[in-house]
């Protein structure tokens, strides 16, 4: 098990490095980039915005671009005998254009979770993104489990009631929900309950207070009431349909005969064998789930103005700021890989026919 | 005694040699019977012919321009009527008909799901045929592509390509197409590895065709109803992708209406314009969930376990 786990992780390093590549090369062929970004409208004669260039160090090849946001340029100039002038450079040059010699690099690279200061709130993006992770986790988590937990149950219930009225409704009723935009459902929420009958509010994590922080979960569930259910929806019409699928699968087999020639009463038979194994496929949804709650964050936060990640995402492109695009992109691609090694795991340790060797 | 009768059947030469059937015309002969199907294909049928005609029936019939705009007229009701004409969706925050630019935005979502669909699987057909095909190296660096592109959440990577792109509907076609052709691909790579075992691809090999030949005439083929399924599926994914990118104010921008971009703006006018929210959401909706139906329905229809 140990060993696959770590077999697993080093065959998702070429996968991160991907990801990373992939965001990295969509931003470098930005029009304008970061320097036009940053020095917009300021009053910077010429000379600084080319003296700024060279700090940034944009006039650098891509590739050096790419190594320094990767592992950082500290080890790329620096200063070796501690007198605070930098004297050493491999990669890029020790002097800007006048001959001056560059202070030494101060980033450590995003694998060094240095992912740059942020343009437009002029702070670490990392400490930006920790600050909006909380509200993407809490959505994220609720509707994953009140999502699973209702669409497990309906599975079930289809599968037990097969092919009469409550298997039949909840099967047209899957695939009906399979296909509505999420943010036409989050709409019509908050028109029905929100505008209309007042039950829930507008949107926000909280009342808005003058410190920027929010109370515990408990004392603001109305808040996440109408974001968790449109998350929810989906995964309760996907995961039904597979667990009714499973079910039945399950009930088809010899050992359920077995149960049944026993003598064991049917629900017993139902849950006690049939459930529990058939529940053993549903663990590899947990990384697709992942991939799909992020994406579907944007849209939710962004409708329920829900300060999370993805709605970070919307306000970081709006104000060009890439290197909140560029961390939160590598962030969405290195949940997936974790959720989806999450669930091989899971499935190995539930399912005691799955050997990894 | 039943055993005897039967070999008495078999010597009889039948006065007629039936017809054998393929599997390809029983499936279709099913869809046909499979009403649900149908009617999904009728509405998707009606609705592309409103989006083809989309132009004429504004000119024509309802004579009223989808970009007009009318600033003493706007948050008409249903059935509004204003100098302009009769507004059967009412109008939005500036005055636009909405009926009108409901039907030219069908025109750019479906066709945006359409050609995205189609572009998606061209690519990821061949990518899937020649990795399933050759295997080795080129397999290692596609399935790295592929696990790569699969580990970013599709939509932020059009919100990514769309912000530094800023694309017009057209270019958008291909902006969703490189990116989604990776289910297919993953799909039609498994399938051709199982077909390529198969002795009729042996024996096709052992008469001397070449790769390309058994790729395209001989594997392809046998990838037709997987292909009608993914297309069906992927019409209505992709515009579900167009319609959420739009709505953000990445995809296509006005005052080109898609539906999805014309409920950018709802969430600000709840309380002066609720009647926007339902016309191009209830649109999409039809179509995927018409989509989704067709797909099903041709996995149905074409899957050999099934009998009549």
């Amino acid at each position: 098990m140990f060993k696959y786990v770590v077999r697993r992780l080093i065959q998702a390093i070429p996968i991160f490095f991907g990801i990373t590549l992939l965001s990295y090369f969509l931003m470098a062929i930005t029009p304008g980039g970061p320097v036009a970004a940053l020095t917009f409208g300021s009053r910077m004669s010429m000379e600084d915005i080319e003296r700024f260039r060279v700090e940034l160090g944009v006039n650098d090849p891509l590739s050096v671009q790419y190594i320094r946001w990767l592992l950082g340029d500290d080890w790329m100039r620096w200063d070796s005998d501690g007198d605070g002038i930098s004297d050493r450079a491999v990669l890029i040059s020790l002097t800007g254009p006048n001959g001056e010699v560059l202070p030494p690099g101060n980033r450590y690279g995003i694998i060094r979770g240095d992912f740059g200061r942020s343009f437009s709130k002029r702070r670490p993006v990392l400490d930006v993104l920790i600050e909006r992770l909380p509200g993407t986790i809490e959505l994220g988590v609720a509707s994953l489990i009140i999502g699973g937990t209702f669409g497990i149950i309906v599975g079930v219930l289809a599968a037990v009631n097969h092919r009469k009225w409550f298997d039949h409704i909840t099967r047209v009723l899957a695939v009906v929900f399979d296909a509505v935009p999420g943010f036409f459902f989050a709409l019509i929420l908050l028109l029905v309950f929100a505008k209309t009958l007042g039950w829930f509010p507008l949107g926000d994590r909280c009342q808005t207070l003058i410190t920027d922080s929010c109370p515990p979960i408990y004392e603001r569930l109305e808040y996440m009431v109408l974001p968790v259910f449109s998350l929810a929806i989906g995964i309760v019409s996907g995961w039904s349909r597979y667990m009714r699928a499973s079910m039945l699968d399950v009930v088809s087999q010899d050992y359920i005969r077995t149960a049944h020639a026993k003598g064991l009463n049917a629900r017993q038979v139902w849950f006690r064998h049939g459930m529990r194994n058939a529940l053993i496929p549903i663990a590899t949804f947990l990384g697709p789930a992942i991939t799909g709650l992020l994406g579907g964050a944007v849209i939710t936060e962004t409708i329920f103005n829900y300060p999370g990640v993805g709605r970070t995402v919307i306000e970081a492109v709006g104000a060009r700021d890439y290197p909140i695009v560029m961390a939160v992109t590598v962030y969405a691609g290195v949940a997936t890989i974790l959720g989806y090694l999450l669930s091989d795991i899971l499935y190995g340790l539930i399912d005691p026919r799955i050997r990894y060797n | 005694m039943s055993s005897q009768t039967s070999v008495v059947n078999l010597t009889q030469t039948p006065n007629k040699p039936a017809r054998s059937e393929s599997l390809f015309t029983k499936g279709l002969r099913r869809l046909w019977r499979d009403r649900l199907t149908m009617m999904a294909l009728f509405v998707i049928l009606v609705f592309s012919l409103l989006a083809i005609f989309a132009d004429v029936i504004t000119t024509h019939i309802l004579r009223i321009d989808p970009n007009e705009t009318n600033a003493i007229y706007n948050f008409e009701p249903y059935g509004a009527v204003s100098d302009l004409g009769v507004h059967y969706l009412g109008t939005d925050d500036i005055g636009r008909d909405q009926l009108a630019r409901l039907l030219h935005a069908g025109r750019v979502s479906l066709s945006i799901g359409f050609f995205g669909a189609v572009a998606s699987l061209t690519i990821g057909l061949s990518i899937g045929i020649i990795t399933g095909y050759f295997g080795g190296v080129v397999d290692d660096i596609f399935n790295w592509l592929i696990t790569t592109l699969d580990s970013i959440p599709a939509l932020y990577l059009l919100i990514l390509i769309s912000a530094v792109l800023s694309p017009t509907a057209e270019a958008l076609i291909f902006v969703i197409a490189l990116i989604s052709w990776t289910g297919i691909a993953r799909i039609i790579r498994g399938q051709t590895l199982a077909i390529r075992g198969l002795d009729y691809v042996l024996s096709a090999r052992a008469l001397g065709a070449s790769s390309f030949r058994i790729m395209f005439a001989h594997i392809a083929p046998n990838l037709i109803s997987i292909t009608a399924i993914v297309l069906a599926r992927g019409i209505g994914n992709l515009m579900l992708a167009e319609a959420g990118l739009s709505f953000l104010g990445l995809g296509v921008l006005p005052p080109q209406a898609t539906w999805g971009n014309m409920l950018t703006k709802a969430q600000q006018f709840l309380t002066q314009g609720p009647h926007l929210i339902p016309p191009p959401g209830l649109a999409i909706w039809i179509s995927v969930l018409c989509l989704y139906i067709i797909g099903d329905g041709i996995r149905d229809a074409f899957d050999p376990t099934q009998t009549n």
